[in-house]
């Protein structure tokens, strides 16, 4: 995997865990607002980088395809392909 | 529904194949403890969970714990990849790859196949949330195990990852029981079942 692909995709697992993390407290503390302003600055966060590496390595969510003349969803590596 | 995005929760990029490791890993696919169970234990709770915020959350950790078994299988199919007929024959990993090549199939370390049986969705929310901390617990200590087992950096890190997840969910569902013992009558919390007794909201 190319070096700039792998930081991008550490980045959007890396803010897409801190959305996780975040959703699970969130359910059992609806009212924290710390928590709430956390969750939204990351949305938008990995909303950016989500479009950003679409744009460079193809899609991540099938729902997104709209802009190819032929089905690209296929065409990329899954994730648990690994290095090797 | 859901919605597949094509990424692992935590990245998996193994160098070294190692089969004896595999066969001890997949037990967190297949095994009594593993993710596959308790992504199906949390998931098929929920739909008799009164309370809507721990509804949530049996539909997010539930949701997660389907992440996880992605990442477990990664590893095993990492762990079996490109080997030869020589190396299988010399590998305990022979037994499984007769029957399955290098299929992933949820079975337990003992090679046993995956069983339903080992979850409840017993339909009262007191019930469901303890057998969900003793769950989170039973995969925390496998890790503890697995970890014992394991001396390649690439293989610890996601497990190490997944073990954390395990402590988190336990204090959610600690969280969760809270919320539903908030909700009954403090001087009995046995006196009946919010998910099926009518008179109580």
């Amino acid at each position: 995997m190319d070096k700039q692909r792998e930081c991008l995709l550490k980045r959007i697992s890396e803010v897409s865990f801190v959305m996780d993390d975040l959703r699970l407290f969130l359910d059992t503390h609806p009212c924290d607002q710390d928590a709430l302003g956390m969750y939204r600055e990351y949305s938008v966060m990995r909303a950016q980088l989500v479009a950003q590496y679409t744009a460079m390595y193809g899609p991540m969510s099938s729902y997104g395809i709209c802009e190819c003349s032929e089905w690209n969803w296929t065409q990329y590596p899954w994730p648990w392909e690994g290095v090797c | 529904m859901w919605c597949y995005e094509r990424r692992l929760q935590y990245p998996v990029n193994i160098k070294e194949t190692n089969p004896e490791l595999a066969m001890v890993i997949i037990t967190q696919f297949g095994g009594p403890d593993g993710e596959l169970g308790a992504s199906l234990r949390y998931l098929s709770q929920r739909f008799a969970m009164p309370y809507r915020e721990v509804a949530g959350v049996l539909t997010d950790i539930g949701t997660e714990e389907l992440g996880h078994l992605e990442i477990i299988c990664a590893i095993v199919h990492q762990l079996t990849k490109n080997m030869t007929a020589e190396e299988i024959e010399n590998s305990p990993f022979k037994n499984y790859y007769v029957d399955h090549t290098l299929g992933i199939y949820p079975v337990a370390a003992s090679g046993t196949p995956y069983s339903v049986t080992t979850f409840q969705s017993k339909g009262d929310p007191i019930t469901d949330l303890h057998e969900d901390m003793a769950a989170e617990q039973k995969a925390r200590v496998t890790y503890d195990n697995i970890l014992r087992l394991v001396h390649d950096h690439d293989v610890c890190e996601p497990i190490r990852f997944l073990r954390e997840r395990e402590i988190v969910h336990y204090q959610r569902f600690g969280e969760s029981l809270r919320i539903v013992q908030d909700h009954l009558d403090s001087n009995n919390y046995y006196s009946f079942n919010p998910a099926f007794d009518k008179k109580c909201k």
